[in-house]
């Protein structure tokens, strides 16, 4: 699914690892995240969108 | 920019179960393996399997102390997992359970027709796990 996370993470300074420990998940996840390889579940995608101030509908793009 | 940090160090508890279910594997395999026949494999399922078990999770242990970023496999065996570990997990799971199914259908099959499959069990134990671990490290190339 396409997203807009690492636009939003670069837009805030971070790190994949540092958001992965904001949103207590791996490095690698967000990474997954960010490259369209994996769906994030509706609570953690909900805990992205709360993180960065915004709605899930602004972060994640169905296809 | 922050400094990437790893994401928390899991409880006793969860190491413990992980050990604990992987004692349980080991035991079950040589188990089965003993039940067919084959006490001379059972015995070696047990030495190496447990070898290789503390083996692994000193490993990642000491992976885990030396660099920040931890490799999904050592992340599921020393904890902590996320979501999509977990998910790698079970799916790696899913895989290596439909692959030992159709052997064990090919191995009833080949029984019913006459053939000597005496070395079944041990063939399908050696192909659930390489099976297990092919999986798990092309599903995390993957996703």
């Amino acid at each position: 699914m396409k997203n807009d996370v690492r636009t939003l993470r670069e837009a805030a300074g971070l790190s994949q690892a540092a958001l992965g420990a904001a949103l207590e998940v791996s490095r690698q996840t967000i990474n997954a995240i960010e490259t369209e390889k994996y769906d994030p579940s509706l609570p953690l995608a909900l805990r992205i969108a709360r993180y960065f101030h915004t709605q899930i509908e602004e972060i994640f793009h169905v296809d | 920019m922050s400094t990437d940090t790893p994401t928390v160090k899991p409880g006793p508890r969860s190491v413990f179960w992980q050990v604990t279910a992987s004692v349980v594997v080991v035991a079950g395999l040589a188990t089965v393996v003993a039940h067919s026949g084959n006490t001379a494999m059972a015995a070696g399922i047990l030495t190496g399997g447990a070898l290789v078990v503390v083996a692994v999770l000193v490993a990642a242990r000491l992976y885990r102390r030396r660099r920040g970023d931890v490799p999904t496999g050592a992340r599921v065996l020393a904890g902590p997992v996320d979501e999509r570990d977990r998910r790698l997990v079970g799916r790696s799971w899913a895989i290596t359970g439909f692959v030992v199914t159709g052997g064990l259908v090919v191995a009833l099959l080949a029984k019913g027709m006459g053939a000597q499959v005496q070395e079944a069990p041990a063939v399908l134990l050696w192909v659930a796990l390489a099976t297990l671990v092919t999986s798990f490290l092309v599903l995390d190339r993957r996703s």
